[in-house]
């Protein structure tokens, strides 16, 4: 999992979203929140330490 | 001129089109009324078109009949009726998105793969119902009545180029332009029944079609077969400058391709990628997979089983990727409009702002990694040298149906035929050119739920449109 993957309470969440500039009632939040949690939990699946030489590939194309 | 009913006509393929208007059998304007017809008759039961251009339609066929007449062949979608998502801009004619925030905008200028496609010749008959920008689903809160499944309209038609699924399989254009980020050309293709090609990213220009995420977006066509999806994409490749991600690639004749022998091609089959980690499978879908594979290797293909990293990263690595770049591409309306998208739209591009930038690096990375492996796995075979699978620009076979602009074997994995409502979207692979190809039509003909009409009567038609949809050089 990456290092930022520690579920977030609710409460944690609510504190964060005030800082996305998203406007957002308390149902959008709990919504978020679980699905929040969810990607979290699938993102275990990405390794957390990588080599310095495994940058990300900036272009990607037919003619690579 | 000719002799063919309204039916056939809107059943008829696209090479065969093409080969019965170059010998004067057929006009584009009979073609294209027949479809306008067809539409005007059928479409409100499945709602595939969200903006209908009947006169500049039969004006491009007017010319095309025109053009023809006078000795002037542009090539094979000359006086072809298609239509696009409602994603691809068109000048002076609505681009929506399926979304209330652009339901007026009408683009001044065309996208570059439309300018190909008229420059072809191509008929443009209208716009095609799409889930909302592209992502999300259809939700009632859109501005247009979602598109249904002509097979069956309580089922869904898959998404996001739903329409273009839709109205393939429902005879109501014959060929239609999609887009695929995460599955968007190969779910529809998939849930109606017709063909489809996601083409490698770079290889056709998305300059002036409605971004998702750009470091995936692919746009590529729908069609009843390989061929004619072939044809449409040899229409579209090549490199635009306007496309940062344009790819400068050698022509390729995917329409000549198509009609090779697969003869010592060699296949991956990814059996872990369709069987899932529990190898549990339908037995309609165990049958279909293995009738493709009997098909492949009758055909002198070498179909290597080949175990892929596990499918379930190429899910998370692309779920992270394009919730990042979607939010990034939609920040400013979902902050000051949100009232504008559809629910579960919204939900989707707010939730990117809760990726960190670490989160999103480490998806990029990720995807690095899972291109490399995957490569590096279809490279290998047991007691093998590592010769790659395929060649470059190679389409050999219908049956195959994947442009092969790359020299490696992944982009021959045969991919799983997807239920209704499943998941499991090969996530990297849509950065590599894939096809969805209609193993198993179940005994209908192209729009027959839809008019109740045409049933192919037997067992054989089964195996036979089986056999068809996997024979290079088929024809209806």
């Amino acid at each position: 999992m990456t290092s930022s993957g520690k579920a977030p309470t609710l409460d944690e969440f609510r504190a964060r979203a005030t800082l996305t500039g998203l406007t957002l009632t308390e149902e959008d939040i709990g919504h978020l929140h679980k699905g929040y949690v969810g990607l979290l939990g699938l993102m275990e699946r990405i390794p957390q330490r990588w080599a310095w030489a495994a940058e990300p590939p900036l272009v990607f194309r037919a003619d690579e | 001129m000719t002799d063919l009913t309204t039916s056939d006509l809107t059943t008829l393929g696209i090479a065969e089109a093409g080969r019965r208007m170059a010998r004067g059998e057929l006009t584009s304007t009979a073609l294209t009324e027949a479809f306008l017809a067809r539409i005007a008759t059928v479409d409100h039961r499945i709602a595939s078109y969200v903006t209908l251009t009947a006169d500049q339609a039969l004006n491009a066929a007017r010319q095309a009949d025109m053009e023809m007449a006078g000795g002037l062949r542009r090539g094979p979608l000359h006086g072809i009726p298609l239509a696009l998502k409602d994603i691809y801009e068109t000048a002076g004619v609505k681009t929506t998105g399926h979304s209330h925030l652009k339901v007026d905008y009408v683009p001044a200028i065309d996208a570059a793969s439309v300018r190909k496609l008229k420059e072809a010749g191509a008929v443009m008959l209208g716009k095609l119902g799409t889930h909302e920008f592209a992502n999300g689903a259809m939700t009632p809160d859109q501005p247009f009545p979602p598109v249904l499944n002509p097979w069956n309209p309580k089922y869904q038609p898959g998404g996001s180029s739903s329409g273009s699924g839709a109205a393939v399989a429902a005879a109501l254009c014959m060929g239609a332009m999609g887009s695929d980020t995460g599955g968007s050309i190969r779910n529809p293709a998939g849930y109606c029944a017709t063909a489809g090609i996601k083409p490698t990213y770079g290889l056709v220009s998305r300059c002036g079609i409605f971004p998702l995420a750009f470091s995936l977006d692919t746009a590529g066509p729908l069609a009843w077969t390989t061929e004619d999806c072939a044809l449409i994409l040899g229409a579209l490749a090549g490199h635009d400058p306007n496309d940062q991600g344009s790819a400068k690639t050698e022509k390729v004749d995917y329409g000549a391709a198509a009609q090779r022998p697969i003869k010592g091609m060699r296949i991956a089959l990814a059996r872990s990628w369709y069987e899932g980690p529990d190898g549990k499978l339908s037995p309609e879908m165990a049958k279909g997979m293995d009738d493709a594979v009997r098909v492949f290797r009758d055909l002198g293909a070498i179909v290597d089983e080949v175990t892929f990293p596990d499918i379930r990263d190429y899910h998370i690595c692309g779920r992270v990727i394009i919730t990042t770049e979607a939010h990034a591409i939609h920040r400013r309306d979902v902050i000051e409009r949100p009232e504008k998208f559809g629910y579960t739209t919204r939900r989707r591009f707010q939730l990117g702002a809760f990726i960190s930038a670490e989160q999103y690096i480490s998806a990029l990375r990720l995807r690095r990694k899972l291109h490399q492996d995957t490569r590096s796995h279809a490279r290998l075979r047991p007691g093998d040298d590592g010769q790659p699978l395929g060649r470059a620009g190679d389409l050999r076979g219908a049956a195959a149906g994947l442009p092969l602009p790359r020299q490696t074997l992944a982009h021959h994995a045969v991919q799983r035929h997807r239920p209704a409502g499943g998941d499991g979207v090969l996530r990297l692979q849509r950065r590599r050119p894939s096809a969805r190809l209609p193993a198993r039509r179940p005994g209908l003909r192209r729009g027959e739920r839809l008019c109740r009409r045409c049933r192919l009567r037997t067992h054989n038609a089964v195996a036979r449109a089986t056999t068809a949809n996997l024979t290079p050089g088929r024809t209806r």
